[in-house]
């Protein structure tokens, strides 16, 4: 293997690495936040902490799209011409951005367009991946080989999956909103734990999909 | 599919749940300190902290014998049969030593443990150091360099493990002493002082891990 090739996949495994391997920390600090038994000062911190750490696999999400098709390029996998790949990484730095920024930045009101924005371009991003996935199956182009085609295709289910995160947790953020302001309810509680359990579902579908991504690019089985 | 495909993939979630766990410790650790947070959040910090840093600790572990078997099934290894279930059975009894060890914490059997494991990482420090050495100069029992080299490196992340072992060591009174008499110039600064030392020997290991994986992939002649 070449070795800026090397590289490539090198970059594509920690991405790997920090996606599945920062959500463990998101996952466990995200139940002190959720529990009623903390005060509310706790409760706030736990959550500021647990939405920093989701940076991690936040990040490594939008970059797996530049990175996975310069990939799919540099091992003759891509039949799209190579200059494409200069709009991949282009739209990856500025989805960063994005996303960055609406970390970052606190006032709700001025977020709230991009907010809707960033979900409707994920739903746009997993429509046009898995058309492309599916569409390589039978046609054998944009992507040459089935199973990565098949990686494509798990890789628009967690986009998917992250949507239905935020479909989701919309009850617990209003619930949660009305436990800083007014204070904790057994009612207000069993809305946010509820609502978490369901978006935890997602979470948990996220790893199955992108550990058998990463098995599949391991293995790259003929079929 | 190849024996070999899952030994990879194993490999690889092993460093995920090595390194990728790692960055949840480290952002935690600053937390910890910080003094704007009160006790009860410190507290919850901790459980964290703790919960997460038991992977990196156990999949370390893991990492020894699966690297061999991945090793092995290239041949580019003479450790295999026999002695390859030798190294498993003893990477299983250090597994739990060093788990009964973090489990027994404070007690007088924990103490044992932690001692034990110690020794375990300084006999082993030595023999992968001259076993990589060894194989850089003779070509044996690694016959390629890239390995030996990984091997090498794996001894120098063990390194750092002590490194961190032995610079957090005073963390956990400094947190006892903290959690009593709460936020005091000198309670802060007995939290502050391991987590600022601990940083040059986790960044240290992060970059021997990166650097591993790095070689593991491109497997270069050397």
């Amino acid at each position: 293997m070449e070795f800026w090739e090397s590289l490539i996949v090198w970059l594509h495994l920690l991405l790997f690495v920090y996606w599945l391997g920062g959500d463990l920390g998101v996952f466990y600090s995200s139940r002190f936040r959720n529990d009623p038994q903390y005060d509310l000062k706790t409760r706030l911190l736990l959550a500021r902490i647990t939405g920093d750490i989701d940076m991690a696999p936040r990040t490594t999400m939008v970059l797996m799209i530049p990175i996975g098709f310069t990939l799919a390029a540099v091992k003759g996998y891509l039949t799209i011409p190579d200059i494409w790949l200069i709009a991949f990484w282009a739209f990856g730095a500025a989805w960063l951005v994005l996303v960055w920024w609406l970390h970052i930045e606190k006032d709700a009101d001025k977020k709230k367009p991009w907010t809707k924005f960033d979900l409707r371009l994920r739903w746009v991003l997993m429509l046009v991946l898995a058309a492309a996935a599916i569409y390589s199956f039978f046609a054998h182009q944009p992507l040459t080989e089935n199973w990565l085609a098949l990686k494509l295709l798990l890789f628009a289910g967690t986009i998917l999956c992250g949507i239905m995160i935020r479909v989701s947790v919309k009850p617990y953020v209003a619930a949660f909103a009305e436990i800083r302001e007014h204070g904790s309810t057994p009612e207000r509680e069993a809305v946010l734990s509820a609502s978490a359990g369901a978006a935890r579902q997602w979470v948990k579908a996220i790893w199955v999909l992108i550990s058998l991504a990463a098995l599949i690019g391991i293995w790259q089985p003929g079929f | 599919m190849d024996p070999q495909t899952i030994w990879i993939m194993i490999h690889v979630v092993l460093l995920v749940y090595w390194l990728g766990a790692d960055i949840s410790v480290f952002y935690c650790s600053l937390q910890i300190i910080k003094p704007a947070n009160s006790r009860e959040t410190r507290a919850a910090i901790a459980k964290v902290l703790g919960f997460v840093n038991a992977f990196p600790g156990i999949v370390s572990i893991l990492m020894l014998p699966v690297g061999l078997m991945l090793a092995s099934g290239k041949g580019l290894s003479p450790i295999t049969g026999g002695w390859l279930a030798l190294v498993w059975g003893l990477a299983a009894i250090w597994l739990l030593i060093s788990v009964s060890a973090a489990s027994q914490r404070g007690t007088p059997l924990g103490k044992t443990y932690a001692t034990i494991d110690l020794w375990i990482r300084y006999v082993l420090i030595a023999v992968l150091t001259i076993a990589a050495l060894l194989s850089l100069t003779g070509g044996a029992p690694f016959t390629s360099n890239w390995l030996a080299l990984k091997v090498l490196l794996f001894a120098f992340v063990l390194v750092c493990g002590l490194g961190i072992r032995f610079t957090f060591a005073k963390f956990g009174p400094a947190f006892g002493r903290f959690m009593a008499e709460g936020s005091t110039p000198e309670t802060e600064a007995g939290l502050r002082g391991p987590v600022m030392r601990v940083k040059p020997w986790v960044l240290a290991l992060w970059s021997g891990l990166v650097v591993m994986a790095l070689l593991g992939i491109a497997q270069p002649l050397l």
